[in-house]
C-alpha cells in the first residue's frame, strides 16, 4: 500500500510540474516576453536568432512573445470558462435536485443541450457574431455546464434518498439545514473531480476554435498561432513555429489529465 | 467407517490443506464420497467448507495442497484443460452467492450454455433440453425465459441447481442449495436430490444441520478448517459426541422445535489454530486442548477428534437402589437406576409424585448414599460437594433465618475452606442471578426477601462455588408464569455462559421439553423411558411424546 | 417523492408534465426544435444581421411584400419556416448557388465513410485491446498501452492532425498534402480508388487515434470490474473455455458503460471530423462547414448544424436500442 500511494502521488506531482510550468509562463508573460507580440519587430518568417529566439511569424511578430501571451490567454479563458460553467451547473443542478417539479424540464433541457454538436453550434454563432474573448467565454460556458449539472443533480438525488436524511427530518430538520449540513458536503467533491477534466477540455476547445479561425484573430492564442502556422507548412518553418505551441498544449493537457487521474484514484481509494 | 480402496471411491480427499496467504484455512481434511452417496460437510461460516468445495473443482483462489482423487486421478496434478473438461460435466457445483447468475442472459440461456459447453448439441436441442430440465427442477413455465433480476432469490437458486445438474454429473457439490426456499420447496428439493439423481453422488456443504440431517447419509463436522467429528448421520444425530457437534445441533431451530435454543458463546471467528479449533468456546476444554490438535479416533461408532473423547460424563450412577423404612414397611424408592449426566447437558427428570425423583436428586448430589450400586464422578470425592449443587424446591426452608444475604451466599465458600475475602465472588453470583449487589442489600436478613428473590438467592449460593452440575428441584412449581419463565431463562443462560450441566426435576412436561437434551421418566422407582428430544422436525404433541 | 418545492411552482410546471410520457425522446425533440428556433431567430430577430442583406425570400421563398415577412419574429413565420424545413427546403447556399440540402448531400458521403471507418476501427481496436489487456495486469503490454492511451488523449485532434501531416507529408512526402482525390475527378476504376485511399489514409488514422484511447481505457477498467463479478465463477464452473468466459460473459457487461457514452461521443466525433477534414483538406461536411464559415454562408451553416443534430439524435436512439438489447435490466423502464 505504501509503495502504491507513493507511486500515485508521483504521477500527481508530474502533472503539477507539467502544467505548472506553463501556468507560470503565462502568469509572468508580460514580464518574460522580450517584445510586444502585436508589434511588428522583424522581417516575416525569420529563423530563430538571438533577438527572436523562436523566429518571427508571417506578420513579422516575435513568436516567443506570442507564445508566452498565448499561455496567458489559454489560462485565463479556460479558468473563466470552468468557473462560470461550474456556477451555472451548480445553480441548475441544485434546482433540479431539490425541486422535483423543475427536475423533468431541466433534464430534458440538458438532454437537448447535449444533443447539439457543440462545434457546429460555435461555427454558426461565429458567423453571426464576432467572438471577442468575453463572448467566447460566455459561449463556451453554455456548453460546459451540462455535464457537471447532471452529476450534481444525480448526487443530490441519491443523497436525498439516504436514510440519514430521513432521520434528520424525523428530528424536525428543515430544508435549509438539510441542504447545508448534508447535501453541500456531498456535492463539493463532485465539483472538484470534474474541475480538472473541464479545465483541460476548455484548453483543448479554446485552442481548437482559435485554430479554426472562429475566435478573434488578433487575440494572441495558441490556436491562432497554429491557424496561421498551418497555412505555411510548405515553408518548413514548423519546427520553431508549431512545435513549441504543440508541446505546450500537450504538456498542459497531459498535466491536467495526470492530476485528474491521481485525484480520482485517491477519491476511489477513500471511498472503499 | 470402512476405508475403501481409493480406486473404488468416487472422490477421495487426502490431507487437504488450503491457505489464503499465511494462515491455513483448512487443514488435514480427509473425506470420501462413494458412488451414489450423499455426504454432508457441516460447519459455521468461515469454517472453510466452501473452500473445500471450490478446491475439488479447481476454482479455489488460495494455495491448495494434498491429494484430491476423482475416479482415481489426482485433480491437483492434471492440467487445467483436462480439469475444465470435467467441470460442469462430471463434477459440478451449485453456489451459495445468489448474484452468481449473469444479469444479461435469460435463465434458459444459462442452462443451455452449460449443456452445449460439453455436448455436441446443436443450439436448439440444447435449449429444448434446458427448458425441460428447468421444469424438472421446479421453475414455473412462465419464468423459464426470464432474466435473473425478474426472479426471486429462491427461483435463482433453482436455476443455479439446474445449471449444475444439467449434465448429470458424477459428483455434485451443493453449497447451501436450499437456504432461500420455503418449507414446501425445501422438502421437495431434498426429496429430489435423494431420488431423482440416481447416478449422482452429492457433496453437500451447509451450515444448516437439519438439512444435512435430512439429506446426507454421512456427516462431517468442520470446525476452523479441521474435521472434529464424522460418521453416519443417524448416529451423529441421535448422540452427538463432540462438544461442537452438540452445540451446533442445539442451536439449530428446526432440530429443536420445542426446546429453547442454546447459543454457542463467542463467535465463529474465535478459532484456535494451534490446538483444538473449538477450544476457545468449549466448556470442557483443558490445558491440552490449547496447544495440541487432537487426532481423529474411532469412538462409539464414529470418528471424533477430542482430547477428552467427546462430551464427558460428569456423573454416573450405576444400578443404584435406595430403600426406606416407613412404619415398618420397606419402600423401594429407587431400584436399579442407571444414568449419567454429561458436561453442559440439560437433563429433565420427570415422573409422578412419589416416584423417587427427589430421592434420586439427593443421591446424585451426595446428600445421601445409595444402598446398592455406585455413583462415580469425573472429579473425585473431595470436589464433589461443590461440583454438584442442589437448588431446593422451597427456598424459605433452605436458608437460615439468622443469616444475612451476604452470609447466605458466602457460606459454601467458608465450608469448603476458601480464603477470604469473598466480596467479589458474592457480588458476582448475585449479579448473575439478577439480584442487586449493593451494600444495603447484602446486609439485609435473608428471610425478608420475597419468594422470587429467595429462589434467586439460593441459586446464587449454589453458583458461588462454580459448580459443574446444578440439580434443580421443581424450580417452577407453585410459581406464577412470568416468574417461571424468568427462572427458566436464568437457568438456560447460566448453562450457556458457564457450560453448566442441569438436572431439572419437574413434573411439567412442557418445562421438560423446553430445557432438556434428554428426558428421563421415572416411575415406581425405575427409569421407564429415556427420550432424547433431538429429532429433526418432530410435530408431535409434547405430552404425546411421553406416551411413546 | 418528497415535496421540497411549493404549490406555485407545481402549478406552473403542471402543463409540461403532460408531455412526460414521451420521456427522454422529448429531450431530443426539444433539441431539434431548439436548433430550429435558434436558426430562425438568429436570422430574423436580431438587428443588423444578414437577413436584411440577403432578403427574407432566400429563406422562406415567400415574397417580401407579404406582411409576415418583414424582419422580426412571429409565430406564423416561424411555422412557415418550419414547414419549409420539414419539406426539405433548407434554403439556397449563398456560395454554391445550389439548394442547401443538395450541397450537403454531395459532401456527406465522404464524411460518412471517414467517420464510420474511424469509429469502427477505433472502437474495435479499443474494445478488443482493452478486453485483452485487463488480464495481463502488470504486464509490459498493459503499461505501454495505457500510457500510450493517456498520451493520445492529451493531444488535441487538430494538433495530432497537424503533426501527422507535418511528419508524413512535409517531411517524408509519403501522403498527399491535401484533398480527397486529385481535383474533383469523378472517374471510377481502381486507380482512382487507390488514389482515394491514399487521401483517406491520414485522416482515418488521425481520427482513429483520437477516438481509440477512450474506448481502450473504458473497456479495460470495465473488464477488470466484470472479471471480479460472481457470475464469472459460475461460468468457470460450467467448464467454459477462457475465451468464451472473457467475451460472452465479462466483455458483454463491460460494454454497457461504453454504450451509454456513445451518444456523448458523437459530439467528439463531429468535432474531430471537422478538425481532421480542415487540416487535411478532405472534402467532407466538416470542411464544408469551415468553408461556409469563411464565406459567411449562413443557410448552409444552418443546414449543417441541423444535420449534425439529427445525426446525434439518431445515434443516441440507436445506442439506446442496443443498450436495451444488451442489458435486460433496462427494459422495464419506459422513461429514464
Amino acid at each position: 500500500m505504501n509503495h502504491k500511494s507513493r507511486h500515485l502521488s508521483r504521477i500527481f506531482w508530474w502533472g503539477v510540474a507539467l502544467s505548472g510550468v506553463i501556468i507560470v509562463l503565462g502568469l509572468f508573460a508580460p514580464v518574460l516576453a522580450p517584445f510586444d507580440p502585436w508589434k511588428v519587430t522583424g522581417q516575416p518568417f525569420e529563423l530563430p536568432s538571438l533577438i527572436h529566439l523562436l523566429g518571427t511569424n508571417d506578420a513579422g511578430q516575435d513568436i516567443l512573445s506570442e507564445f508566452l501571451y498565448g499561455c496567458r490567454t489559454s489560462l485565463s479563458i479556460s479558468l473563466s470558462v470552468v468557473a462560470l460553467s461550474t456556477a451555472i451547473a451548480l445553480f441548475v443542478g441544485v434546482t433540479a435536485g431539490i425541486f422535483p417539479h423543475f427536475d423533468w424540464i431541466i433534464m430534458r433541457l440538458i438532454d437537448a443541450f447535449l444533443a447539439v454538436p457543440a462545434l457546429l453550434l460555435f461555427l454558426l454563432v461565429s458567423v453571426h457574431f464576432s467572438l471577442s474573448e468575453t463572448r467566447l467565454i460566455l459561449l463556451l460556458s453554455l456548453v460546459f455546464w451540462t455535464h457537471p449539472a447532471r452529476m450534481i443533480r444525480s448526487q443530490i438525488l441519491s443523497t436525498r434518498n439516504r436514510k440519514y436524511i430521513e432521520a434528520a427530518k424525523g428530528f424536525g430538520a428543515n430544508t435549509v439545514y438539510i441542504t447545508f449540513r448534508h447535501i453541500v458536503p456531498e456535492v463539493f467533491p463532485i465539483l472538484f473531480t470534474g474541475f480538472l477534466t473541464r479545465l483541460r477540455m476548455a484548453v483543448f476547445i479554446e485552442a481548437g476554435l482559435a485554430f479554426l479561425g472562429i475566435s478573434d484573430p488578433t487575440m494572441k492564442s495558441w490556436g491562432t498561432m497554429l491557424h496561421f502556422a498551418s497555412r505555411y507548412l510548405y515553408l518548413n518553418r514548423w519546427a520553431n513555429w508549431i512545435l513549441p505551441v504543440a508541446a505546450s498544449i500537450f504538456c498542459v493537457i497531459l498535466g491536467y489529465t495526470l492530476m485528474g487521474n491521481a485525484f480520482q484514484n485517491i477519491l476511489i481509494r477513500s471511498e472503499k | 467407517m470402512n476405508r475403501n480402496n481409493q480406486k473404488q471411491a468416487l472422490l477421495s480427499v487426502e490431507n487437504l490443506m488450503i491457505a489464503y496467504g499465511e494462515t491455513p484455512i483448512v487443514e488435514g481434511v480427509h473425506l470420501q464420497v462413494d458412488a451414489g452417496e450423499i455426504v454432508g460437510i457441516v460447519g459455521e461460516s468461515g469454517s472453510g467448507k466452501t473452500s473445500i468445495g471450490l478446491s475439488v473443482l479447481g476454482l479455489c483462489e488460495g494455495r491448495v495442497e494434498g491429494k484430491i482423487y476423482f475416479k482415481g486421478k489426482n485433480l491437483l496434478d492434471i492440467p487445467q484443460e483436462a480439469l475444465r473438461f470435467l467441470r460442469g460435466d462430471r463434477i459440478a457445483m451449485a453456489f451459495q452467492d445468489m448474484a452468481a447468475l449473469h444479469p444479461s442472459y435469460s435463465a434458459l440461456y444459462q442452462v443451455a450454455e452449460a449443456i452445449s459447453a460439453h455436448r455436441k448439441e446443436k443450439n436448439r436441442r440444447a435449449f429444448e433440453e434446458a427448458g425441460k430440465w428447468l421444469r424438472v427442477v421446479g421453475l414455473p413455465k412462465e419464468k423459464i425465459e426470464a432474466f435473473p433480476h425478474q426472479l426471486s432469490g429462491g427461483e435463482r437458486q433453482l436455476v443455479m441447481i439446474a445449471i449444475a445438474t444439467a449434465n448429470q454429473p458424477d459428483l455434485l457439490i451443493l453449497d447451501e442449495p436450499v437456504s432461500f426456499q420455503d418449507e414446501h420447496a425445501k422438502s421437495r428439493l431434498v426429496q429430489w436430490f435423494q431420488t431423482a439423481l440416481k447416478k449422482t453422488s452429492i457433496l453437500l456443504i451447509t451450515h444448516d444441520v437439519s438439512v444435512a440431517a435430512r439429506m446426507a447419509s454421512r456427516l462431517l463436522i468442520l470446525c476452523g478448517g479441521k474435521i472434529v467429528e464424522e460418521g453416519k448421520a443417524r448416529v451423529l444425530i441421535e448422540k452427538p459426541l463432540h462438544p461442537y457437534t452438540r452445540a451446533l445441533f442445539r442451536s439449530n431451530v428446526s432440530l429443536n422445535p420445542h426446546r429453547e435454543l442454546i447459543r454457542i458463546p463467542g463467535d465463529p471467528t474465535e478459532i484456535n489454530r494451534q490446538g483444538c479449533p473449538f477450544q476457545p468456546r468449549c466448556v470442557q476444554a483443558v490445558q491440552q486442548c490449547r496447544f495440541i490438535t487432537p487426532e481423529l479416533k474411532e469412538v462409539d461408532g464414529r470418528r471424533i477428534a477430542c482430547h477428552r473423547g467427546g462430551v464427558v460424563a460428569l456423573l454416573k450412577a450405576d444400578s443404584i437402589s435406595k430403600t426406606f423404612v416407613l412404619k415398618g414397611k420397606k419402600i423401594r424408592a429407587l431400584e436399579n437406576v442407571t444414568l449419567s449426566i454429561h458436561s453442559g447437558e440439560g437433563v429433565a427428570l420427570m415422573g409422578p409424585t412419589g416416584a423417587g425423583k427427589s430421592t434420586l436428586g439427593a443421591l446424585l448430589s451426595g446428600l445421601q448414599k445409595p444402598d446398592r450400586g455406585v455413583i462415580s464422578s469425573d472429579f473425585g470425592r473431595d470436589a464433589f460437594h461443590h461440583m454438584v449443587q442442589m437448588v431446593h424446591q422451597n427456598p424459605k426452608e433452605a436458608i437460615s433465618p439468622r443469616f444475612t444475604v451476604q452470609q447466605t451466599v458466602e457460606e459454601p465458600l467458608i465450608i469448603i475452606g476458601e480464603s477470604r475475602p469473598f466480596d467479589m465472588r458474592v457480588k458476582k453470583a448475585l449479579m448473575e442471578v439478577g439480584l442487586p449487589a449493593s451494600g444495603d442489600f447484602l446486609k439485609r436478613l435473608a428471610y425478608t426477601l420475597s419468594g422470587g428473590e429467595l429462589k434467586r438467592l439460593i441459586l446464587a449460593r449454589a453458583l458461588v462455588v462454580n459448580p459443574l452440575i446444578i440439580i434443580a428441584d421443581e424450580p417452577t412449581a407453585g410459581v406464577d408464569a412470568s416468574f417461571a419463565s424468568q427462572i427458566l431463562r436464568l437457568l438456560m443462560t447460566l448453562q450457556e455462559t458457564r457450560g453448566l450441566s442441569l438436572l431439572m426435576i419437574t413434573h411439567d412436561p412442557y418445562v421438560a421439553q423446553k430445557v432438556a437434551d434428554r428426558i428421563l421418566y421415572l416411575e415406581c422407582g425405575q427409569i421407564k423411558k429415556i427420550t432424547p428430544s433431538l429429532t429433526p422436525v418432530s410435530h408431535k404433541h409434547p405430552a404425546a411424546l411421553l406416551q411413546k | 417523492m418528497t415535496r421540497l418545492g411549493d404549490e406555485k411552482t407545481e402549478r406552473f410546471v403542471a402543463p409540461f408534465l403532460l408531455v412526460k410520457r414521451t420521456g427522454y425522446v422529448g429531450g431530443y425533440i426539444i433539441a431539434l426544435l431548439g436548433i430550429l428556433i435558434l436558426n430562425y431567430s438568429l436570422l430574423r430577430a436580431l438587428p443588423g444581421n444578414l437577413s436584411t442583406v440577403i432578403g427574407a425570400d432566400v429563406m422562406t421563398r415567400i415574397p417580401l411584400t407579404h406582411p409576415e415577412n418583414h424582419v422580426g419574429v412571429s409565430v406564423l413565420s416561424f411555422l412557415a419556416y418550419l414547414q419549409h424545413v420539414l419539406k426539405g427546403d433548407w434554403g439556397v447556399s449563398f456560395f454554391y448557388h445550389q439548394p442547401v440540402i443538395k450541397v450537403i448531400f454531395q459532401f456527406l458521403p465522404w464524411s460518412l465513410i471517414l467517420g464510420a471507418l474511424s469509429m469502427a476501427t477505433a472502437s474495435l481496436l479499443g474494445i478488443i485491446l482493452g478486453a485483452e489487456a485487463a488480464d495481463r495486469k502488470s504486464g509490459l503490454f498493459d503499461r505501454i498501452a495505457s500510457g500510450g492511451a493517456v498520451v493520445f488523449l492529451s493531444i488535441p485532434g487538430y494538433l495530432l492532425a497537424i503533426l501527422l501531416l507535418v511528419i508524413f507529408s512535409v517531411v517524408f512526402h509519403v501522403f498527399p498534402l491535401s484533398g480527397g482525390i486529385q481535383p474533383f475527378q469523378d472517374s471510377g476504376g481502381l486507380s482512382s480508388l487507390m488514389d482515394y485511399l491514399r487521401h483517406l489514409f491520414l485522416p482515418w488514422v488521425t481520427l482513429t487515434l483520437m477516438m481509440f484511447p477512450e474506448y481502450y481505457l473504458l473497456m479495460r477498467s470495465g473488464m477488470m470490474l466484470s472479471l471480479k463479478q460472481p457470475y464469472i465463477l459460475t461460468a468457470r464452473s460450467k467448464g467454459l473455455r477462457e475465451r468464451a468466459i472473457r467475451y460472452r460473459h465479462a466483455a458483454r457487461d463491460a460494454l454497457i458503460p461504453i454504450l451509454t457514452r456513445l451518444g456523448l461521443q458523437m459530439g467528439s466525433l463531429i468535432t474531430g471530423i471537422v478538425f481532421v477534414e480542415v487540416v487535411f483538406s478532405y472534402p467532407g461536411v466538416g470542411a464544408l462547414a469551415y468553408e461556409s464559415l469563411k464565406q459567411r454562408d449562413v443557410l448552409l451553416m444552418d443546414g449543417i448544424l441541423l444535420i449534425g443534430a439529427i445525426w446525434v439524435v439518431l445515434m443516441n436512439l440507436a445506442s439506446d436500442i442496443l443498450l436495451r438489447y444488451l442489458d435486460p435490466r433496462t427494459r422495464q423502464e419506459t422513461t429514464r
